[in-house]
């Protein structure tokens, strides 16, 4: 048995000779009060479910199923056009293919030789499988879910040319009638709110967060068209054809001479028209095709697929200017009995929307999100005549593809007005800005035959045509619409070709730019390309550059714009509500005849030496 | 020495042997002179070189207690395994269906990018007096360089040239949308800066200190660079108290330290469903600390029994921006020596 001597021996040998060894017990206490808890992550919301997918087998390369389920969930108050003004989805999830189709790998085509696709045969019958999916950390707020299943693989999240379904691809969402939907129906999204939404529309996340769950996203729509590529071919002002792209320009205070609609025969000498080639010049296709563009450009797939948008019943919705009920006007002071349009113009798809670039990006490429600054063009089948609703409906029932016009060419009329809102600003008021809301022809003195549109008729419409904005009483509504005589926002714009499916075109896009750290350069024959060492150099679709330009005034006069905000037969006051929720009653301010609504804060800030009211 | 790592965030599993070679020399020359040098030589695996890390010293004595020294050092630090071997795909913070590819090599750029080491070199000049009974005091200048920090790297978002590289990650069910990792920045720190300070010992078992640190940075930025400066060292600190020993075995110390601000750069994730890292910059303010300590020591001086008070003011302050908010702090010791 050990002594003490011999442990302290033992313990000395262990701890070494000239070790100084300290125990130390330390207790330490906190100061009075909890530690409070910096930089927290702030609540998030998910939403959990499941993708049901209906469609043709997927093709397979070297083991893997080739495409995804690709899901994208939109903020109902930034929708894609031709619902909302979005540039981009809130959150994007996917299921792979993998996961999706795990359960039927046996069944699928394979091959021995690892770079081959294997497709099935278009004859085999379709498939049904699902799959669980998670989408988030999504902050508060209502979402749609719209996806599709990337059948060719070819989706990028980054790059516009690549950002959404092409032909073939297998299209749905989160659907309120998914069967009805499937079978050519309109789809109506469902409305998924990430958090607690009290009586005035406001949702806000609670500090655990939210999570919603069982939420089925069907896919079982396979697109057989592909997205609307175009290509500037003319552009025309009034008859004169502009030949110069850099002539491609539209006067801030464009103003039409003539009502169009009071004189449908002559209406193309009214507007600058751009007329659109469908899919890329001829030329360009080769290139277009391959990689790494990958453009369904060529044939079969360039023709624009004309089809009217159309409302629950099924009955053609006309463009917004046309009176489908009679009214009475206020004009100048004095009543105007409005009668019905005798002409029903259709709106039709594409639709076709110009969205106001940011100038900061020299390669045209970022849209101004707020505020977001729209023009919307008037697209016509043949002329104006041949788009009223009638004619419309007999052309599609004698189409070779019923339903359906297929056409080389588009033609759209620019209209010069725009809308100008903030998307995400709960209490949005919508701006129509344009700068005559009368033609020209101040001879004439019967306003019916001067008139470009009412106010009383068309508020209703912007009302109904943003409705996903609007969520308090018709009258409170209503109030947070106006029209403005103003000159139009400068600077550039982009056009945008939207179907109804999800697919749309911009341009311009990356195809005709180089994009950091992509660097310009020419290749041996002269020809643009970006280079973006050590990968191979890629060319540039010189057809993808082309962009609306609205600067300068009519005639080089610019008195119009400078007086407008005095000659302003629009809306002059509206009301908003201040920080401490007071209402507040403003006038319009504008800048060189611009409403200062439709500005940047940075240019308003810039050029605030020559605001008026 | 060998190291020897397998992580999931990793390209692979990384050995890596190193050698290193140091030799340290002291030479008298006199009463007044001594020189001090010292050769290190290090092979670092990942940089495939030899990266040498000399040192000197020139000291001068004019008293036996007092001492003025020159001195230059250089260090580095090589890329430890996560910047050197980096290949993780991230996904993104509000898009899970999205991420980036985070890996050191850039397989967008060729496979090869090989980052450098982190460099510094020192020099500083210092005078040491401990002539006098009731005070000592020292001053020093310094100049530091650091350059070539390893920092996250700008992301390249994915562009039509890359896309092929890019696409669907079967394993993961998310799209590549663009690449990241560590690059070195662009900007070269230079430090200069002074420290002075002062140590009175008015009676016996009572010293009263004081020292003062001034740090000037100013960066070297070459054309085209963009990286966003750090300012993380304050330019201001001084550091005062009084220390109390008694012969009973009561010991006690009073300090007071002050820090001017600071404001450092950050890289954060976005959060609105992109891929590219930003910019964060935080600006800390500045804060003063009071820090006591009472002890007793017993036993002989064997054993000592104290507490300390950190922050006795209970001024909350951060010392890093995303560091949790530090106030007053209670703390007991005791300790026996054997």
């Amino acid at each position: 048995m050990r002594t003490s001597l011999e442990w302290n021996k033992s313990t000395r040998r262990w701890l070494g000779r000239g070790v100084l060894a300290t125990a130390v017990a330390s207790l330490s206490v906190a100061a009075c009060g909890d530690i409070p808890i910096a930089n927290e992550i702030p609540p998030a919301g998910n939403i959990l479910g499941t993708v049901v997918y209906s469609g043709p087998k997927p093709c397979t390369q070297n083991g893997h199923v080739v495409g995804a389920a690709v899901l994208l969930l939109f903020n109902e108050m930034l929708l894609p056009p031709p619902e909302g003004l979005g540039t981009t989805a809130a959150s994007l999830a996917v299921v792979a293919g993998d996961k999706l189709f795990e359960g039927i790998m046996a069944d699928l085509p394979s091959s021995t030789d690892p770079d081959a696709i294997a497709c099935p045969d278009p004859s085999e019958p379709p498939v049904s499988v699902s799959a669980d999916f998670t989408a988030g950390p999504l902050r508060a707020g209502a979402y749609q879910i719209r996806g599709f299943y990337d059948y060719d693989n070819n989706f990028s999240p980054i790059l516009r040319t690549q950002s959404l379904p092409t032909a073939g691809d297998v299209g749905g969402g989160a659907l309120e009638n998914p069967a009805a939907a499937l079978a050519g129906a309109k789809p109506i999204y469902s409305r998924i709110v990430i958090g607690n939404e009290d009586e005035k529309g406001n949702i806000t996340l609670p500090p655990t967060g939210a999570r919603v769950d069982n939420v089925t996203v069907s896919l079982g729509k396979q697109l057989t068209w592909g997205r609307p590529i175009y290509y500037w071919n003319q552009v025309f002002d009034g008859k004169t054809e502009l030949t110069d792209q850099k002539t491609w320009v539209m006067a801030q205070d464009r103003r039409l001479a003539l009502p169009p609609k009071a004189n449908p025969t002559i209406a193309d000498t009214l507007f600058l028209r751009v007329k659109l080639g469908a899919g890329v010049p001829e030329a360009e296709i080769p290139t277009a095709e391959a990689a790494p563009f990958g453009l369904q450009a060529g044939p079969p797939y360039n023709k624009f697929v004309f089809y009217p948008n159309r409302d629950a019943d099924g009955n053609i919705i006309p463009i917004l200017e046309i009176v489908q009920k009679a009214f009475t006007a206020n004009v100048d002071g004095q009543s105007v009995s409005v009668p019905v349009d005798g002409i029903p113009v259709a709106d039709m798809f594409p639709q076709v929307v110009f969205a106001r670039l940011d100038a900061a990006d020299k390669n045209d490429l970022t849209t101004i999100a707020s505020p977001a600054v729209t023009l919307s063009g008037l697209v016509v089948v043949d002329n104006l005549v041949s788009t009223n609703s009638n004619s419309i409906e007999a052309a599609l029932a004698s189409s070779e593809t019923p339903g359906y016009l297929l056409r080389d060419e588009l033609e759209v009329y620019v209209r010069p007005s725009v809308a100008c809102l903030n998307p995400l600003d709960p209490e949005t008021h919508i701006f129509l800005v344009t700068p005559g809301l009368f033609a020209t022809n101040d001879s004439e003195t019967d306003p019916l035959k001067r008139a470009i549109v009412f106010p009383e008729d068309l508020k209703p419409k912007l009302v109904n045509r943003f409705k996903q904005y609007m969520h308090g009483t018709d009258e409170e509504n209503l109030a947070r619409v106006h029209v403005v005589e103003g000159c139009l926002p400068g600077g550039n714009y982009s056009l945008n070709t939207l179907y109804d499916t999800g697919q749309s075109w911009t341009g311009p896009n990356e195809a005709g730019h180089c994009q950091s750290p992509e660097v310009e350069g020419v290749d041996s024959a002269g020809k643009p390309i970006c280079s973006q060492p050590p990968l191979p150099s890629r060319a540039q679709l010189i057809s993808q550059q082309a962009r609306l330009r609205i600067e300068g005034y009519t005639n080089g006069d610019s008195s119009y714009c400078a007086n407008i905000h005095t000659t302003n037969r629009g809306d002059k006051t509206w009301t908003t509500v201040d920080d401490n929720g007071n209402k507040v009653e403003k006038k319009f301010q504008f800048i060189d005849g611009v409403p200062t609504v439709c500005l940047t804060a940075g240019e308003i800030a810039k050029n605030s030496d020559r605001l008026v009211e | 020495m060998t190291k020897d790592v397998s992580r999931n965030y990793l390209d692979r599993q990384r050995r890596e042997n190193w050698l290193g070679f140091f030799h340290p020399r002291r030479r008298k020359l006199g009463d007044r002179v001594q020189l001090v040098g010292s050769a290190r030589v290090d092979y670092v695996p990942y940089l495939e070189q030899l990266v040498p890390s000399p040192r000197g010293s020139f000291i001068f004595k004019p008293t036996k207690l007092s001492a003025i020294r020159l001195s230059g050092s250089t260090a580095f630090r090589a890329p430890s395994f996560y910047e050197a071997y980096l290949d993780l795909f991230v996904t993104s913070e509000s898009a899970n269906g999205a991420g980036s590819f985070s890996e050191t090599a850039r397989s967008d750029q060729g496979g090869d990018f090989r980052l450098k080491r982190e460099r510094v070199v020192s020099f500083d000049l210092g005078y040491l007096s401990q002539d006098f009974d009731l005070v000592n005091f020292e001053v020093t200048g310094y100049f530091l360089q650091v350059k070539d920090l390893i920092v996250l790297s700008e992301t390249r978002p994915e562009t039509l040239s890359s896309n092929g590289v890019l696409g669907l990650i079967p394993t993961s069910g998310a799209f590549g949308a663009a690449f990241a990792g560590f690059e070195n920045q662009c900007l070269t720190y230079n430090s200069f800066g002074s420290e002075a300070g002062a140590r009175i010992f008015p009676v016996e078992g009572v010293d009263v200190f004081a020292n003062y640190t001034f740090n000037y940075q100013k960066e070297d930025r070459p054309s085209g660079c963009n990286a966003v400066a750090n300012q993380q060292t304050s330019k201001h600190k001084v550091n005062a108290g009084v220390q109390v020993r008694s012969k009973p075995g009561f010991d006690g110390e009073l300090v007071f330290h002050y820090a001017s601000p600071q404001r450092w750069t950050e890289r954060v994730a976005p959060t609105d469903g992109t891929t590219q890292l930003l910019n964060a910059t935080f600006d800390l303010p500045s804060y003063t600390l009071i820090n006591a300590r009472l002890g007793y020591r017993f036993l002989k001086n064997a054993a000592e029994v104290s507490g300390t008070v950190f922050n006795l003011g209970g001024q909350r302050f951060q010392q890093h921006p995303f560091g949790q908010y530090l106030d007053r702090r209670f703390m007991g010791f005791f300790s026996y020596r054997f």
